[in-house]
């Protein structure tokens, strides 16, 4: 079996274009959720969000936030679309303004565009907010069985619309407004105030290649993915069971997928979306994964920092999470003042935290059940 | 790497729902037609498997996703958007789930409690044919010995409440490792260089035309091929991924 390493990225996310405007801001424990012009001026009863700092046409938005980041991943690791498969999350069909009028995005339509110069095989990932982590294991498992030498992966998405503003809302997932609260501070995960999480906007895309051929080519190996999990809930079509069971089950598949006991994770990069009914859930799973080392195992969530950008959040996430194997830093939750009763973590809060963290694991939960973990380590080490 | 075809079914009509399976009719009447013609067709074969528990599930979410409510809801916040007030529209929470490409999966792994590993792929033109390969991956490795592949889909007639819909379908298929009466012995690919870029005009010109109509080539294609029993199948280019020519290979044993 070949060792997959991670040779290169792109990033667009609500703190800029590249992954290091990702990182510095997720550093800097800053959010950059914000309101949105024209969910203000439409009325609706949320109107903050992260959105990306980058101009398209309403129509382009798609195929903007998702040839990106692969372009600049590609550029990064001097390869061809044509030298690589696609395993990509393009999140759910949206709504554009064409004209006056309302416009379809297809999502399918979408990933047709921008999968096509790529080699076999192309895959379109649809797991709902764990799509772009699912994305990046199955890319993993493709080029560690020998079937792929190198993959681009990850997501993109553009729910940041007054539709999915509304529909989320309507599900009570979403952080309404708040007379006199920040509009940073809507999304708040684990925090005893938290009422939902913040729509966005983004892409990310990760280069991962067999070790052997990066190795050949002179290729820069930023990290290394050695495990992937996935799992169901079947419990509920908009609610995890609350004692996580399904994601418990996911991250004890990831870390048996790479032969690491859970001793070994070092930090968790979690989906920590700020909701109600998800964050304990996710804590009650990390608790009985980690046993009494919960206490002492720093764990992250960006949402508050970005809200969450759907099928590119777990892309997102993997970014920041090899980036924390590499520089021995883990970024605040922010926006997480006081961790509530039933979300006690070891959460890195206020600052940025230096952590020797060799074994990282990135999750992901998407509604309906779907779950995915990867585990990511700083390459080299676990040969 | 080869499987086997265990049992297979395409539903169209999704008013024999209610009447056949009136339990699983409560279940699922209020989702949209593509989930609801998925989850009756996922039904039919559920018995050919031997543990729908821990079978692996492979679903495909419609190339059309959505609803004649939701699009409705669609154009009532659009004019109050416009207006500047949108505040006092109010709209039952399931129609949001009508958006979501997984419902049909998530559906069916609460139905048969199964929390198995998972494959969703998206509404992309040749996902179908991904999801066979994923499949006959899973069980030529071993990770599985009984995947279900299971999609539904819908044209812009449903989509828009029209009453006929001559393409919605739900397709599912068991396929396992166990010997069967039907081998897939494989699936051939060729790049068809020549029609590339008139497949990627096509693309091109139909994304964000209000007009265009989604072609529903997933579940169609899967029931298309399933219903032709032909020893070498050649997927007609709707219903492939607009790159490869694709043949599946069959053999009858």
């Amino acid at each position: 079996m070949s060792r997959v390493v991670i040779t290169a990225w792109g990033a667009l996310s609500p703190f800029g274009v590249t992954p290091d405007a990702l990182w510095d801001g997720l550093v800097a424990g800053r959010s950059a959720v914000q309101p949105i012009a024209k969910h203000v001026a439409g009325g609706l009863p949320v109107t903050t969000g992260g959105e990306v700092p980058v101009e398209t046409s309403d129509k382009e938005r798609d195929l903007v936030m998702s040839r990106r980041p692969i372009n600049d991943a590609l550029a990064m690791a001097g390869l061809a679309r044509g030298e690589t498969s696609l395993f990509w999350a393009n999140g759910l069909d949206t709504f554009a303004h064409e004209g006056g009028e309302l416009v379809e995005r297809s999502a399918g339509a979408c990933f047709s565009a921008v999968a096509r110069e790529h080699a076999r095989p192309r895959r379109m990932i649809a797991t709902a907010c764990a799509s772009a982590t699912q994305a990046i294991g199955e890319a993993f498992r493709a080029i560690r069985a020998g079937r792929v030498r190198a993959a681009v992966a990850g997501g993109a998405t553009v729910m940041l619309t007054p539709h999915y503003a509304l529909g989320f809302a309507w599900l009570q997932a979403l952080a309404l407004d708040l007379d006199g609260e920040a509009p940073g501070a809507a999304c708040k995960p684990f925090d005893r105030m938290r009422r939902g999480f913040a729509l966005s906007e983004g892409g990310a895309a990760l280069v991962l290649e067999d070790v052997e051929s990066a190795k050949a080519r002179g290729a820069r190996v930023l990290g290394e993915v050695v495990g992937f999990g996935s799992s169901q809930d079947a419990f509920d079509l908009n609610r995890p069971p609350p004692d996580g069971a399904g994601a418990e089950l996911c991250m004890r598949r990831a870390l048996d997928d790479a032969g690491l006991s859970p001793e070994r994770v070092a930090a968790i990069n979690a989906h920590g979306t700020g909701t109600r009914a998800g964050d304990p859930a996710e804590v009650a799973a990390i608790r009985r994964l980690l046993g009494e080392r919960w206490k002492t195992t720093p764990v992250t969530s960006v949402k508050g920092a970005i809200g969450h950008p759907m099928a590119a959040a777990g892309a997102l996430q993997a970014i920041a999470a090899t980036e924390s194997c590499r520089r021995g830093l883990v970024p605040p939750t922010v926006n997480l003042v006081e961790p509530d009763e039933d979300c006690q973590l070891d959460h890195v809060v206020g600052a940025a935290r230096e952590a020797d963290v060799p074994v990282v694991l990135s999750c992901s939960y998407g509604m309906g059940g779907q779950n995915a973990s990867i585990v990511i380590t700083r390459g080299g080490e676990h040969a | 790497m080869s499987c086997f075809i265990a049992a297979w079914a395409v539903e169209r009509d999704v008013t024999r729902i209610a009447s056949d399976h009136p339990a699983l009719w409560r279940e699922i009447r209020r989702f949209n037609l593509p989930v609801k013609l998925a989850l009756a067709a996922a039904q039919r074969v559920l018995p050919a498997l031997e543990s729908p528990k821990t079978a692996r599930l492979v679903g495909l979410a419609p190339c059309r996703p959505g609803s004649p409510e939701l699009r409705n809801i669609s154009r009532d916040l659009d004019a109050g958007f416009a207006r500047g007030s949108t505040k006092d529209l109010r709209v039952n929470p399931i129609y949001t789930l009508h958006a979501i490409d997984n419902l049909g999966l998530s559906a069916l792994s609460i139905r048969i409690e199964n929390r198995e590993p998972v494959s969703c792929l998206g509404g992309a033109a040749g996902q179908a044919w991904e999801a066979l390969d994923e499949a006959m991956l899973l069980l030529s490795s071993g990770a599985a010995q009984e995947v279900l592949v299971f999609g539904g889909d819908q044209s812009d007639a449903s989509w828009k409440g029209e009453p006929a819909d001559a393409e919605a379908c739900g397709v599912a298929v068991v396929l396992t490792a166990k010997p069967q009466r039907m081998k897939l012995v494989g699936i051939e690919r060729t790049a068809m260089s020549s029609s590339l870029d008139a497949q990627q005009a096509a693309l091109d010109a139909s994304r964000g035309v209000p007009a265009v109509a989604v072609r529903p080539h997933a579940a169609r294609g899967l029931a298309g091929w399933l219903g032709a029993s032909q020893g070498r199948y050649v997927v007609p280019d709707d219903d492939g991924d607009g790159v490869d020519r694709i043949t599946l290979i069959t053999e009858a044993l």
